[in-house]
């Protein structure tokens, strides 16, 4: 009877653990609930890297912003780097691009630029306060800033598909 | 070689393996069972078939690794032609599919090395622990099989991969670090499956015990060394100045060697007493579980950790293995248990064997402390639907008063005698050790030492000390005055003659030296941080830092930049160092090399936070930390002597 009492107990224990741990799948556990959505987007003033130029993320009021963090020294950014370039000539009439250059030299950057090109302002954070305002956790992330200026979502991993890219996109022009 | 046969061949090993298991898993439980020990030499046939396959597909992967031979899937993975040699070798457990592999290396290994041993002896128990021995083995094999496959075969091989995770190319600490785990982690196979067939069999004799006992310390010993190995890398890579964080990956490493040295203790109750039998048996059991839930938490991505770098889906398929394991212990332990009964019952508190139950208990409390710790997250997102983490304040309140009772136990333990204790004598004994861990604590505090736990643990540890000592030469001093040797053939004597128990003192004594690195590194440490430009210092503890500026460099494998900085000690001398941040083509974040000073009493710590390449200025985070090298070039020495002179086989008794 003791022994039956031991058995059940042991096993109902053993159930529940299962049931904990099988109910974790699907779930991402770095996931960090993202704070600063639905906020107005923190604004900035940094330099053009190709002419010097001042840039705020006020000079676009009023328009849809999408802000791509990235690196020279990050290889998932530079596989990023044509899906940006295709979705930013497809959508580049209604959506304001920006780059962000995120812990990197400009000469770095503005090498890797002379040699592949980019369809839209890179600008350069040198202290990266801009990144530290936006909570960049690492590169490339991209973050989606409505018409009202509010931040819609970010996405904290590279686009491999233009595709995946433009269902994001529809969200903020909506 | 043509594209296709590494795969081929590697996978047709894996097969081979796979069948091999479990044809020896079948025939060596259903013939042990049956008690049909004719059958023996087949299971034994299997599990070298298992090993010579497994060894021979990990050797198959290997020279596609080195060869890069990009048509094998894990090759295109995790190779790239730019990686050095041997982190082209090390990248066969850099990733999921090939760690698995190399788990059926070692597991292979395992089994081999045992079932060789003991090909002439234990008969009786040999058909049932091999059966169950393979029968983990067949999971393992499957799982290499099916879903954690490295050997599928590209069509269009790319010319070159990405190469290993970074965080493993980053020092060469990785080359050891997992695999003295994996040795840790899959060697517990062995006690689990001494332990299970001597359960399926309803009997522990004493002879079947000599192998349990000696089969647990070997991964023990593994496990040890694999878990300082894993704090030291950490700290002499990740950049946040420490060793120990309590992560999910971290405890699960812990909590099988809290029950493994939980289990060493309790195995001198039952040769001394024939007590505890069960309780000793269900430890085995429990390492064994224990490391395969470590596992899980490391491979399933279902844990937030910094080592769950390898997402994947064979988190169904073990947690399938977990539940069926969990069940057959408890079945095993519910049905056979009551044959493992007591032949004595135990005395006092105050005696040897009552010193090494208390010792259990604390062993049981902190890995359950730990267990409940690391689970939590994921309860209460299970039950509660709430996203929590369970920090390292949780952790040090709960486990580190158990863990100084524990070290005092330590030294209590080795004071009393089996059996009853007399009171004066215990009084004696305990006056001299006692009065070295007061007048420790007096001058610790004398010399501005501050802090409860820190000076309690500096003053059980002087105990300890001198308990410990006393134990491993009182012996050799007793035959300098009788025999009149010199003290080197006393103590080589002594120690030889009861080596487990020499052996067991020392791994004491290396234990002592990690408590004392880990308190004084985490209770003294100094830091400091700031932006320098070139030319300017900072002060962290006695030590002054000066940025001598940037600089810059490239390896086939990564570029970095780097900060050069003097430092410059509390006796004038001066020392160079220039800590990094090296960028790999497939990492999203720089990766930290921060530079180590070490000297015997310190090390000074400095870390590259930022670097702006416009002004030329750099972001530092400094530490100073006392003692804290003790914790890995004593303690590993210390573990690891003690565990070999423990080991070391005795001389066969002859006949007369």
């Amino acid at each position: 009877m003791k022994r039956g009492i031991a058995v059940t107990v042991s096993l109902v224990l053993v159930a529940g653990l299962i049931f904990i741990l099988g109910n974790a799948f699907g779930k991402d556990p770095h996931e960090v609930p993202f704070k600063l959505a639905g906020k107005p987007a923190p604004n900035f003033h940094i330099k053009r890297l190709d002419n010097d130029q001042v840039v705020s993320l006020s000079d676009y009021a009023g328009k849809p912003v999408v802000l791509n963090f990235w690196a020279t020294w990050c290889g998932p950014c530079k596989y990023e780097h044509p899906v940006l370039d295709a979705v930013s000539k497809e959508y580049g009439d209604r959506v304001v691009f920006l780059g962000i250059v995120f812990e990197d030299t400009e000469s770095n950057t503005k090498s890797f630029l002379r040699e592949n090109g980019w369809n839209f302002p890179q600008l350069f954070d040198p202290k990266s306060t801009v990144a530290v305002d936006y909570g960049v956790s690492g590169v490339p992330e991209t973050y989606f800033i409505s018409r009202s200026g509010i931040i819609v979502k970010k996405y904290p991993a590279p686009f491999t598909d233009p595709e995946k890219f433009s269902t994001e996109l529809e969200e903020i022009l909506r | 070689m043509s594209a296709g046969v590494n795969s081929t061949l590697g996978y047709g090993l894996v097969l081979l393996g796979l069948a091999c298991a479990a044809f020896a898993a079948i025939t060596g439980i259903v013939t042990g069972m049956a008690r049909k020990e004719s059958a023996l030499p087949w299971v034994r046939g299997g599990v070298y078939g298992f090993a010579a396959s497994m060894i021979g597909s990990n050797l198959t992967m290997v020279y596609a690794l080195l060869t890069h031979d990009f048509s094998v899937k894990y090759v295109a993975q995790v190779g790239s032609k730019s990686t050095p040699t041997i982190f082209s070798i090390v990248s066969l457990w850099s990733a999921l599919e090939g760690s698995i592999l190399f788990w059926g290396a070692i597991m292979g290994a395992y089994l081999f090395a045992f079932a060789f041993t003991y090909r002439k002896e234990h008969g009786r128990y040999m058909q049932l622990s091999l059966g169950v021995m393979a029968a983990i083995a067949t999971f393992f094999a499957f799982l290499i099989a099916g879903p954690a496959n490295p050997w599928t075969q590209i069509p269009f091989p790319p010319l070159d991969g990405p190469g290993p995770n970074p965080l493993l190319q980053n020092h060469p600490l990785m080359i050891i670090h997992p695999p003295m785990l994996y040795l840790g982690y899959v060697g517990m196979t062995i006690p689990f499956g001494i332990a299970a067939g001597a359960l399926l069999r309803g009997e522990l004799g004493d002879a079947w015990m000599v192998p349990l006992r000696k089969w647990t310390l070997v991964p023990w010993i593994f496990l040890s060394i694999g878990i300082i190995l894993g704090g030291w890398w950490a700290y002499a890579v990740l950049g946040w100045g420490g060793y120990w964080a309590w992560d999910p990956v971290e405890n699960a490493s812990f909590m099988p060697w809290l029950t493994a040295t939980a289990f060493m203790h309790s195995t001198m109750v039952l040769e001394k007493k024939k007590a505890l039998k069960l309780w000793t048996v269900a430890l085995a059991l429990s390492s064994f579980v224990l490391t395969i839930v470590g596992t899980f938490m490391t491979r399933s991505g279902v844990f937030n950790s910094v080592h769950s770098f390898t997402q994947s889906d064979i988190g169904p398929t073990f947690l399938v293995f977990i539940a069926v394991l969990l069940v057959f212990c408890v079945l095993l332990l519910a049905f056979r248990g009551h044959m493992l009964v007591a032949e004595t019952q135990l005395g006092t508190i105050m005696s040897r064997e009552g010193s090494i139950l208390l010792n259990n208990l604390v062993f049981a409390c902190i890995t359950f402390v730990v267990l409940i710790g690391t689970l939590f997250p994921i309860i209460s997102e299970g039950l509660f639907n709430k996203k929590l983490t369970v920090g390292e304040p949780y952790f040090n309140e709960m486990a580190l008063p158990f863990m100084l009772v524990m070290l005092f136990l330590m030294g209590v333990g080795p004071m009393l005698p089996w059996g009853v204790a007399d009171s004066k004598t215990l009084r004696d004994t305990a006056i001299i050790p006692g009065s070295a861990g007061l007048v420790t604590v007096i001058i610790c505090a004398a010399f501005g030492y501050r802090g409860f736990l820190p000076l309690a643990t500096f003053g059980v540890c002087a105990f300890v000390t001198v308990v410990t000592l006393r134990e491993l030469f009182l012996p050799a001093k007793q035959r300098v005055d009788a025999v009149k040797e010199g003290w080197g053939t006393a103590i080589f004597v002594s120690a030889s003659r009861a080596r487990r128990r020499f052996g067991g003192y020392v791994v004491h004594l290396g234990i002592v030296i990690i408590a004392v690195g880990v308190a004084a590194s985490s209770s003294y440490k100094v830091h400091s941080t700031g932006t320098l430009k070139p030319g300017e210092q900072l002060k962290v503890g006695d030590y002054s830092v000066r940025f001598d500026g940037l600089d810059r460099g490239q390896e086939p494998h990564r570029e970095w930049i780097g900060a050069k900085v003097s430092l410059v000690g509390p006796g004038a001398e001066e020392a160079i160092a220039t800590p990094r941040m090296n960028f790999y083509e497939r990492s999203t974040d720089p990766v930290g090399s921060p530079s180590v000073t070490g000297r015997w009493l310190r090390d000074v710590y400095v870390s590259l936070l930022a670097y702006d390449t416009v002004s030329g200025s750099a972001s530092f985070n400094m530490w100073v930390f006392p003692l804290v090298s003790w914790i890995w070039y004593l303690g590993i020495v210390f573990l690891a002597l003690g565990t070999l002179i423990a080991l070391f086989p005795e001389p066969k008794k002859v006949a007369s």
